[in-house]
């Protein structure tokens, strides 16, 4: 605990380059400087010495330190202090910033305690002035007091209780801290779930089970009726199998399965061959027999009416041949009806061409006799035309040339031909009668032109006319003997279709009994047929009882008993064999869908499992997250306590009294003083008003609000006393009182009653006192008030000063101790 | 109220002693000047000069002053000096900063409490000395805590919180969710990563 200081040693720190020694042995430090030299610099080194920090740059920023430098210097600041402690011996206190390894000791190792206690009680910094000046400078009327209970509660340190309150507001309540931790809300969230979770896969799993049992009843009983040849294998996956093997193996299921399909073959044959059979039985002898006499009476018929039809195509062909007429062989003989027909389709064919050609002839002989009259009318036009006008036209162009040749070089109305002078003729000029000349003479051979192209046209359509007849007769001459030998050739068609028709009704018997040998025919192959197939069921029914084993002896004779016995046989064998294939299915079936009923168990098993592990893990997460929530709890109700503690201490009666002592060397004329009221505890929150009480008066209720009666001056006066008398109501843990530049808006009559009371605390309660003013006349005035009065007193007067270089500042400092003076008392 | 009364007051409640008359600065007699010399508190030697200006002039008062304080100027004498002056009614300002130029200056007029207008000259009584036993120390904040959580803070948690708490409540909140978020995380089952 310090007693005394007695030097601080700084080294390149703030705005002292290099190393500077400040002497602070005296029991009063006035340092003076004016703004910027270094006071707060040499001041923060004092407590950046005793605490290891900067309270006032703290509140800046964590990394601080890095400020503390001077701008200039490449070493670390370096700030050390040396003092007496209480105990009498010499200390120092070095606090280096960070990263300085050679030199960071604490030599004077002050605990924790005592280095907040330097902070709260022994040192008032700029950051608090700022505060007073808050308070005396506060704009809201209406609270006064508020900026008061924020420098009590700094002054104190109950913000940082109150922030803790505060700010562990969340944890008292879980619906809050879920809130304020997304994480925690989402745990607390999964927990909650889980218990249906569970619900749910137990319920899954009893379903699984029913079903797993159920496969494993359905195996049981369809063993025990097909007889478990294996009852000591387990009731497992494999086990199962061997059973289901054990009844029937997968080689005999496939062998069976061939034999079932063979039979189910041999099933479908039989079949087949019982309907063949039964289709065919019976009627297919005896109508091959009728069928075969109605071919013989067809055929005779047949036979009588040939010959005449057979004559009758001779003759027609050699007609044909003679008319020069080929007749395709299309259809080969016997069948002369069908010959006969094509024959007569030809004949006739030929005979419309006959005539068609003899026709031809007949419309020539008409158009030459049509050309003859036209070429006699042309003839006839070409007369009436006249004779050729050609010649005339070729006169009244001429003309009009020279009429032409005339009216170009007209220029008057005399006739350059004649002389003769037309205007006096009276008829118009001569120039319009020469052009009305010209256009009659204009007229006159359009005319003639046309009547010529009209006499070329006619006699060209006469010389062609006149060539058409000329071939027509020379063609006509040369097919005169074809005509006639045409005529002849149809003459002998006529007379051959003649003969045809005359023998239709033949023709058509003849047909008729050849479509009913045709018919009788075709019957008969069919019948044939159905015999053979009905010989070959019988074989094939008579193979399938060899097959199944039915003796010779008791087959039926009928095919049709035969058949049936065989399929009955047949049906019962592929019965028993779908039993048994259908047993070993449904075995497997229901095996696989009980293996898959397994597995789902196991893995609902699994699932289970991690549920379980997984709330585990959320039953730790969330233990963890209770053992902090309580701790934050704890310290919550620890700075709720504390803070109560704290008040009750601090705010007793002794420290209100001490207080108002104070409160009224510094302010004379004030009816009120101010006081703590005794703290309460409000929804779990301590309270403690700042109240005012009437001076000197019994007045036992103070006003609860220290702010309605005291001015904003005296409010700040309140806050500095306040601050002074937590200074001295205890027993001091420092003997050292430092004030940053407390004096900046007091009038000299409070300035007299602060230094005053100043040298009382020195005098009166034996603190060092470290005092920084920055107006030279202040620091005179308190050099003199708060001057030696004693042998012992001392003072110390440093003044800082800015270098020329501006490289930092300077420390000068003066000594002041008592003098022993001329004053004597009495005689 | 007279210059005894006030003297006595300063003797039992300031700690002066009443000083023999007549007053001398080296060969400078001061006699009949003031009604009361004191000198103090304890073995301190500032001056209070007790003047009854009932009956004097303000003039006579400030002459008198001005001859004392020229000679202690003269010889380099460093007391303090404070004139407690006693009148019937307050003088004017201009008086009162006349006299103020010489020295300290307590005015009491007839309608004033002594004791209150002395108080500056009285002594500070310090609770210690007479109340607070010697082994009671106020707690700070800080010390409080700790002994209301049971010793030193070890526990990182509350470290962290207490630092925040320097800072603002919103920073103790901050570092409170973060740290249930970090409890609230889910540790990875063995040969897992984290969900």
């Amino acid at each position: 605990m310090i007693k005394r200081l007695t030097r601080l040693e700084v080294e390149d720190f703030r705005v002292f380059r290099g190393p500077v020694s400040v002497p602070l042995d005296a029991d009063v430090v006035l340092i003076y400087g004016p703004n910027g030299s270094g006071k707060t610099g040499l001041i923060s080194a004092l407590e950046f010495a005793v605490t290891g920090a900067v309270e006032d740059l703290r509140a800046f920023s964590d990394d601080y330190p890095r400020c503390l430098g001077h701008i200039r210097a490449s070493g670390k600041p370096r700030s050390c202090l040396f003092f007496e402690s209480i105990a009498g011996e010499p200390l120092y206190q070095s606090t280096p910033t960070n990263g300085w390894s050679d030199r960071d000791v604490k030599p004077a190792n002050l605990s924790e305690a005592d280095r907040r206690f330097f902070i709260e009680r022994r040192y008032l910094s700029q950051r608090r002035l700022g505060r007073l000046f808050e308070i005396y400078q506060s704009s809201d009327k209406q609270q006064p007091e508020q900026p008061l209970i924020r420098f009590v509660r700094e002054l104190l340190a109950l913000d940082l209780l109150e922030n803790l309150t505060i700010g562990l507001y969340e944890v008292g309540n879980i619906t809050r801290m879920q809130k304020g931790s997304r994480l925690l809300a989402a745990l607390k969230d999964e927990e909650a779930s889980v218990p249906e979770q569970r619900t749910r896969l137990r319920q899954k799993r009893d379903e699984l089970s029913g079903q797993l049992k159920e496969s494993l009843d359905t195996i049981h009983a369809i063993l025990s009726s097909t007889g478990d040849r294996t009852p000591n294998a387990p009731w497992t996956s494999a086990g199962l199998r061997t059973r289901i093997e054990a009844v029937e193996s997968a080689e005999q299921s496939e062998k069976l399965s061939g034999t079932l399909q063979r039979l189910q073959q041999s099933q479908g044959e039989l079949q087949s061959a019982l309907g063949l059979l039964r289709a065919a039985s019976g009627a297919a002898v005896q109508d091959l027999g009728s069928l075969q006499a109605g071919l013989v009476a067809t055929e005779t018929r047949e036979k009588a009416i040939e010959p005449k039809l057979t004559l009758l195509l001779q003759k027609a062909e050699q007609v044909l041949r003679s008319v020069k007429v080929s007749v395709p062989q299309i259809t080969p003989l016997p069948d002369i009806s069908r010959r006969l027909d094509e024959v007569e389709e030809a004949a006739a064919k030929a005979l419309a061409r006959l005539d068609t050609e003899i026709g031809l002839a007949n419309e020539t002989t008409q158009e030459m006799i049509s050309l003859d009259a036209r070429a006699a009318g042309l003839e006839g036009a070409i007369r009436e035309g006249g004779a050729p006008s050609a010649q005339k036209s070729q006169e009244q162009r001429r003309r009009a040339e020279l009429l032409q040749g005339v009216l170009d070089h007209l220029t008057n109305d005399i006739c350059p031909t004649c002389g003769r002078d037309y205007s006096e003729l009276g008829s118009g000029t001569l120039k319009a009668r020469i052009t009305q000349e010209l256009g009659a003479l204009g007229l006159d051979i359009e005319r003639l032109e046309s009547a010529a192209r009209r006499r070329s046209q006619l006699e060209a359509e006469r010389d062609a006319v006149s060539r058409r007849i000329a071939a027509i007769k020379e063609r006509a001459k040369q097919d005169q003997s074809s005509v006639e030998a045409i005529q002849a050739s149809r003459d002998q068609l006529s007379s051959l279709m003649n003969a045809l028709t005359g023998e239709a009704d033949s023709r058509q018997d003849w047909r008729r009994q050849h479509q009913e040998e045709t018919r009788i025919r075709a019957e008969l192959r069919a019948v044939e047929v159905r015999v053979s197939q009905q010989d070959k069921s019988k074989s094939q029914i008579s193979h399938l009882a060899d097959e199944l084993g039915i003796p010779k002896e008791t087959r039926p004779a009928d095919a049709q008993a035969l058949a049936e016995l065989v399929s009955n046989q047949l049906r019962t064998q592929i019965d028993e064999l779908e039993r048994r294939r259908g047993h070993r299915n449904e075995l497997l079936a229901t095996l696989a869908r009980a293996e898959r009923t397994a597995r789902e168990l196991e893995e609902l098993d699994n699932t289970t499992k991690a549920l379980n592990e997984r709330e585990q893990r959320i039953q730790t997460a969330l233990g963890r997250v209770d053992q902090y929530i309580e701790k934050a709890r704890s310290l919550a109700r620890a700075a709720n306590s504390a803070k109560e503690r704290l008040l009750r201490e601090v705010f007793n009666e002794t420290l209100n009294g001490l207080w108002g002592e104070l409160f009224e060397r510094l302010v004379k004329l004030e009816t009120f003083v101010p006081r703590l009221s005794e703290p309460t505890a409000r929804r779990g929150q301590i309270r403690a008003a700042i109240q005012a009480i009437a001076k000197g008066t019994e007045r036992i209720d103070p006003f609860e609000q220290a702010g309605s009666v005291l001015s904003a001056a005296n409010l700040n006066t309140a806050a500095l006393s306040l601050f002074l008398s937590l200074h001295l109501v205890e027993r001091p843990r420092h003997r050292v009182l430092v004030l940053d530049d407390p004096i900046q808006s007091m009038d000299d009559v409070h300035v007299g009653q602060l230094a005053n009371l100043l040298r009382g605390i020195v005098r009166e309660a034996g603190r060092q006192l470290i005092l920084c003013v920055h107006e030279r006349s202040l620091y005179e005035y308190l050099c003199l008030e708060l001057g030696p009065t004693r042998e012992a007193d001392s003072l110390l007067a440093i003044e800082l000063i800015r270098n020329a270089a501006d490289d930092g500042s300077v420390i000068r400092s003066e000594r002041h101790a008592w003098k022993q003076d001329l004053v004597t008392f009495g005689m | 109220m007279n210059a005894e009364s006030i003297s006595n007051l300063l003797r039992s409640e300031g700690r002066y002693k009443l000083a023999a008359q007549p007053l001398r600065v080296q060969d400078l007699e001061f006699k009949g000047d003031f009604d009361a010399v004191l000198e103090g508190p304890n073995d301190e030697r500032g001056l209070v000069l007790v003047v009854d200006g009932t009956a004097l002039p303000l003039s006579t008062i400030q002459r008198r002053l001005k001859a004392l304080s020229s000679a202690l100027t003269r010889t380099r004498s460093m007391r303090p000096t404070t004139v407690v002056l006693i009148t019937q009614q307050p003088p004017d300002d201009s008086s009162v900063a006349e006299l103020q130029a010489l020295s300290r200056l307590i005015v009491i007029s007839a309608q004033d409490n002594a004791k209150d207008c002395l108080r500056p000259l009285l002594h500070l009584k310090l609770p210690q000395d007479s109340k607070l036993p010697q082994e009671q120390v106020v707690k700070s904040a800080d010390t409080i805590l700790q002994e209301e959580l049971g010793g030193q803070i070890t526990d990182p948690f509350l470290s962290a919180l207490i630092k925040a708490a320097r800072k603002s409540p919103s920073d103790v909140e901050r570092t409170v969710r973060e740290q249930i978020d970090r409890a609230a995380k889910l540790e990875a089952p063995e040969g897992r990563s984290h969900d």
